[in-house]
């Protein structure tokens, strides 16, 4: 390396410090502590004390770790494929023209204009067994509905149907590459007199499978870490803590028991397994996406 | 060709029924919560639970030709009917504002976060990105 390349590598490092100033102590630093802490007994209160893996034995061994696990998997497992079949059905739905088009859509959206808080209230309201709107419209239907939240086999399917009121944003995106599929290739089928569903799977789910992926992998990651709906609604995780949340178990651990090391090491846990399924996700699937040739 | 003209408009026709009523069941699922909040938000705090109707009303008793509201701690005889009037407690607006002490605080606070977020996402992270170039 000259001089005068040397100069121009320190000129534009300066010219990106803040990134790197910003990257350094508000990304790396945070990261570097959690993976640290997650190696010692710390109480915020007083000194970290190194105790080797004795965290991560103790996860392993606490039962009430792995069902919070088995609940968030099995909360990923039903809201994912759900939310995205529907919010693509819908999303096609929308890209008709039809009367009122923008009103449908408007409506679609307008939970995810509800702060996060506020719409879980609103759900304990409408989940509630006695006065709660929903075992109101059942019990006019002459069924006996369940005790929603308090229940342990209703209170994970319930969590489920409120995040799929919340599918606006996926909608959203969805429309807007919806709407970037050329109209010259379904025009050339309806030539050839391809019935709706041959357009649906042969056109438009490989003209946006790139944004399809999209989805996949942020829905993914954001209900693996699903936090305030669960922490506002079933805090303790309900009756045998049949939907508690790996997140609001880390919250218990770092902030009810102050137990910092513990939580760390959950936190180092669940971003290894994110970090994991993303890349399984990846990895199957990248060959069947199209890039339209690049 | 006539009769094939008419299937197929036929044909559309069923399809635009069946969008339309996937995407109005679909829209009222989504706003039944949203009428069901604005309903409690204008009743009176003793209806917020008990109370299966989604209009808000209010109980009043004729006494001595007049129609008295029926208040929590008033105690009104058993005997006397009770009329129900439709009445918005608009009034929960301004409690809630009331409540929150800091309620100017709170608003500045979050429609700064707000505004100095979109700013920075939209334009600063760009013009850098780009060079600095306008």
């Amino acid at each position: 390396m000259t001089r005068g390349e040397r100069r121009v590598l320190w000129v534009g490092l300066a010219f990106i410090s803040p990134w790197i100033i910003g990257f350094l102590t508000f990304t790396v630093y945070p990261l570097a502590a959690a993976l640290y802490y997650s190696f010692c007994d710390y109480d915020i209160l007083s000194n970290p004390v190194w105790v080797g893996t004795l965290n991560y034995r103790d996860l392993v061994a606490d039962h009430v770790f792995w069902r919070s696990l088995y609940n968030t998997l099995r909360y990923a497992t039903f809201f994912l494929p759900l939310g995205m079949l529907l919010s693509l059905l819908v999303a096609i739905l929308l890209t008709q023209s039809i009367k009122g088009r923008s009103v449908f859509r408007l409506t679609y959206f307008l939970p995810c204009l509800v702060p996060v808080v506020a719409s879980a209230m609103i759900w304990l309201w409408m989940f509630n067994s006695r006065f709660g709107l929903l075992n109101r419209a059942l019990a006019k239907m002459g069924i006996d509905g369940p005790n929603w939240l308090t229940d342990p086999h209703w209170a994970m399917p319930s969590l489920i149907l409120m995040s799929l009121w919340g599918i606006g944003n996926m909608i959203v995106i969805y429309l807007a590459t919806l709407h970037d599929v050329p109209k010259h290739i379904y025009e050339s089928t309806d030539m050839d007199g391809a019935s709706f569903g041959r357009k649906l799977w042969h056109i438009t789910v490989p003209m946006i499978s790139p944004v399809i992926y999209f989805n996949l992998i942020m829905g993914l990651i954001g209900s693996l870490q699903v936090f305030v709906q669960p922490y506002i609604m079933v805090p303790d995780g309900g009756i045998n803590r049949s939907a508690l949340f790996y997140t609001v178990y880390l919250y218990e651990h770092a902030f009810s028991y102050l137990n910092m090391g513990y939580a760390s090491a959950m936190a180092c846990i669940l971003f290894l397994l994110i970090f994991f399924l993303t890349w399984m996700a990846t990895c199957s699937i990248q060959k069947r996406i199209y890039y339209a040739g690049e | 060709m006539q009769a094939s003209k008419r299937r197929l408009a036929l044909k559309v026709r069923i399809g635009h029924i069946l969008v339309y009523s996937i995407l109005f069941g679909g829209a009222m699922l989504f706003l039944l919560p949203f009428l069901w909040m604005f309903s409690t938000a204008v009743k009176p705090i003793e209806q917020t639970l008990s109370s299966s109707s989604w209009l808000p009303y209010r109980d009043y008793v004729e006494q001595k030709g007049q129609l008295v509201p029926v208040g929590n701690h008033q105690k009104v005889p058993v005997e006397a009917t009770r009329i129900k009037k439709i009445k918005p407690q608009w009034g929960n607006f301004v409690g809630a504002i009331k409540a929150m002490r800091h309620f100017p605080l709170y608003l500045q606070n979050t429609l700064l976060l707000c505004f100095l977020t979109v700013i920075g996402m939209v334009f600063l992270v760009r013009w850098w990105l780009m060079g600095f170039r306008v």
